[in-house]
């Protein structure tokens, strides 16, 4: 039993209920290690010979938009089945195993360890975050998961085939490359397992994108120790670790994107390989297709760096364009366009939309009015890092900030730091464009590449301090030491606030988390054709039988009492946030021939109204 | 040269590496004030005074 939440160990002492808790967990780690293995057996089947360990990450990470294309592509088909998904994913990973044998590491070549023991130090610190987070996946979803990102998979899993979700269709005429694989984990392990599945599946991700920050910088020639301030100034970025484990699909976008830009063509290698052009071209399409906002940032990310690598050779240039634009088109028609004609009729939607009947992505966003656009204007670009605004969901990690005095060492002068250079100034031209494009869309999340990507000459920066200004370097190290350290102790608040409850909740304590208990209210109810209204943006704690039947809050008529529409539409539960969906007045009397009880699962904020019809119960 | 003279050379040699230091607690100081979840009764948990003065810089209300 639980006794406090406070206990940093609370996850082992309860061992009274210990096995009711593995009987989740053991299948859920099981089932996300599955479609790691699937997803890199897949990379790997496709792309075979690469160099050594980029290839371990970059066969994850393209085995992870295929696999994503394809299972996309059986759900329009009205296939995603188990029975189906089952032996795909099986026969892939034996295919692999057999024809390329397991992975090979080889450590000799590349040494991640550094000498400095400080250093030594921050790699033991950024391990234990990273384990920590782990642990933060383990918990009930956040806001826009439960909206969207989980729910629109819940229900593919729930009806087997690619229906968009009420009150979000919009949403639907993007791609969904990176919420296949949630659909996969609730087709295999239905709500309970199927959720805990599918957030844990995120955290390989938040590795692969801290590696692939590992990768960027030693590729282009920056040394051990600098390397590794760039994997901590990614996992101290809350725009990184809060989306690793709320459930949110940010971070599948943010991987491809990085790997598009470690395969930009003369990046890596000055020899122009056409295999490569493809995966460049192939990723960077995955990328916009996962994160749309990307598609107003990568050309300036890509773009300027390309060019400025290949200045010299105008005519390789529109070879590298044609080559790239042939290989991002075939990923668009395949996990884009094919889905919109099949679904729509549209396909070029919601860029190109031709037919009325498409649904309306809003392209133009604004979130707050010109006063507060301004401000947030002005406080760029601290509030990048430091920004609280409302939907922000975190920032880049102030170690950018403390790395700016090292540009007096003049970093760009050597090979390392042109490219270095190249990639800060596509970065630096992208934020720009964001800022004036879309200046109050304050959200390091939906550019996050191009925020990385100027830290580049600042590390390599902070690689000349180590030779020629030590004193420097060690200040910087200790300073992003103390960042660590209260990364950590974030990450331990987070678990006490998020893990904790979930396990108890997952036990059957009542109260630990409310959410999970209203689920597990409407769960219990084994009627077929229960009707729910959702007063909530929460459709995701929908059980699956009542996920593609629930009404949104938008088929309401005004001029009619709620709970009168409700007698009409033989509605049997309405949800209600009043945090989010103010202004229905569910006080009043319900009319004759309904009774509705009322449960309160937290005060002024979840609500579930049992309603019966007297009708029907008589 | 005599002492207060070496002192105050070291110093203005020593004054952008102070500097230094100084923005690197600025910065720390402003991280420990905007992070999530340091409300709780933690390790580390920022004092009021910082998360209202991060606050009141970097945080506005939304259109809605």
């Amino acid at each position: 039993m639980i006794t406090s939440f406070n206990h940093p160990f609370g996850l082992v002492l309860m061992s009274g209920e210990f096995f009711k808790f593995c009987s989740i967990l053991i299948p859920s780690v099981f089932l996300a290690a599955l479609y790691v293995f699937a997803a890199w057996s897949t990379g790997h089947l496709l792309l075979k010979k690469f160099s050594k360990q980029n290839g371990l990450v970059t066969s994850y990470v393209m085995g992870h938009a295929s696999l994503g294309i394809f299972i996309q592509l059986v759900a329009v088909a009205g296939m995603l089945r188990w029975y189906i998904l089952l032996p795909l994913l099986s026969s892939i990973i034996l295919a692999n195993w057999r024809i390329n044998g397991l992975p090979k590491l080889n450590w000799q070549e590349n040494n991640p360890i550094p000498k400095s023991r400080l250093t030594q130090i921050l790699i033991f610190g950024l391990g234990v975050l990273v384990i920590l987070t782990a642990f933060l996946a383990f918990s009930f979803p956040g806001t826009d998961a439960l909206a969207y990102y989980m729910a629109q998979p819940k229900l593919i899993a729930a009806t087997n085939k690619y229906i968009p979700l009420s009150g979000y269709d919009f949403f639907a005429v993007l791609p969904a490359i990176a919420e296949m694989p949630y659909a996969v984990m609730y087709s295999f392990g239905g709500d309970t397992i199927g959720l805990v599945a599918a957030k844990l599946s995120i955290w390989p991700v938040f590795v692969a994108v801290l590696s692939l920050l590992w990768l960027l910088a030693r590729g282009i020639g920056i040394g051990v120790e600098a390397a590794w301030i760039f994997v901590v100034l990614g996992a101290t970025s809350t725009a990184i670790t809060l989306v690793a484990w709320d459930g949110k699909t940010d971070l599948v976008g943010l991987m491809y994107g990085l790997t598009a830009i470690l395969w930009i063509p003369g990046l890596l290698s000055k020899a122009l390989d056409k295999k490569l052009l493809w995966l460049f071209g192939f990723m960077a399409a995955c990328a916009i297709m996962t994160k749309f906002s990307y598609l107003l940032i990568f050309p300036f990310c890509m773009g300027i760096p390309l060019f400025l690598l290949w200045r010299r050779h105008p005519r390789l240039i529109f070879y590298i364009v044609i080559n790239v634009c042939f290989a991002s088109c075939c990923a668009f028609t395949l996990g884009w366009w094919a889905k919109n004609y099949f679904l729509f009729g549209d396909p070029l939607a919601p860029v190109f939309s031709f037919l009325p009947s498409t649904p309306k992505f809003p392209l133009e966003q604004i979130w707050f009015n010109p006063d507060n656009t301004r401000w947030i204007f002005t406080t760029y670009p601290l509030a990048l890092t430091f920004g609280l605004y409302p939907m922000q969901h975190g920032g880049v990690s102030a170690i950018w900030l403390m790395l700016i005095p090292s540009l007096w060492m003049r970093p760009w002068q050597s090979e390392t730091g042109r490219k270095a250079l190249y990639l800060s100034l596509g970065g630096i031209a992208a934020i720009l464009a964001w800022s004036l494009l879309r200046p109050s869309v304050i959200a390091p999340r939906y550019f996050m590449p191009a925020l990385l990507l100027p830290c580049l000459i600042l590390v390599f920066g902070y690689e000349k301090w180590l030779t020629k200004k030590r004193m420097w370097a060690v200040a910087t190290l200790v300073a992003s030491l103390v960042i660590l350290a209260f990364h950590i102790d974030y990450a331990y608040a987070a678990y006490r606030t998020v893990t904790l409850p979930f396990v108890s909740a997952l036990q059957g304590k009542v109260g630990a988390t409310p959410l999970f208990d209203r689920a597990n209210r409407l769960a219990s109810d084994s009627r077929s054709g229960v009707r729910v209204l959702l007063l909530s943006y929460s459709s995701e704690m929908l059980p699956s039988k009542m996920i593609g039947s629930f009404l949104p809050y938008t088929e309401l008529k005004k001029s009619e009492h709620l709970f009168d529409w409700a007698l009409r539409n033989k509605v049997d539960y309405i949800v209600y946030d009043p945090i989010t969906h103010k202004g229905f007045d569910l006080d009043k009397l319900p009319p004759s021939g309904l009774t509705v009880e009322k449960i309160e699962y937290a005060p002024k904020v979840y609500y579930l109204y049992v309603l019966n019809r007297t009708d029907i119960t008589q | 040269m005599s002492s207060p003279l070496r002192i105050t050379k070291r110093f203005f040699r020593l004054l952008p590496f102070i500097s230094y230091c100084i923005w690197l607690v600025l910065l720390l100081g402003l991280t420990w004030g905007s992070l999530p979840f340091l409300t709780l009764d933690n390790w580390f948990v920022p004092p009021e005074w910082l998360k209202s003065f991060v606050r009141s810089i970097f945080y506005r209300d939304y259109i809605f």
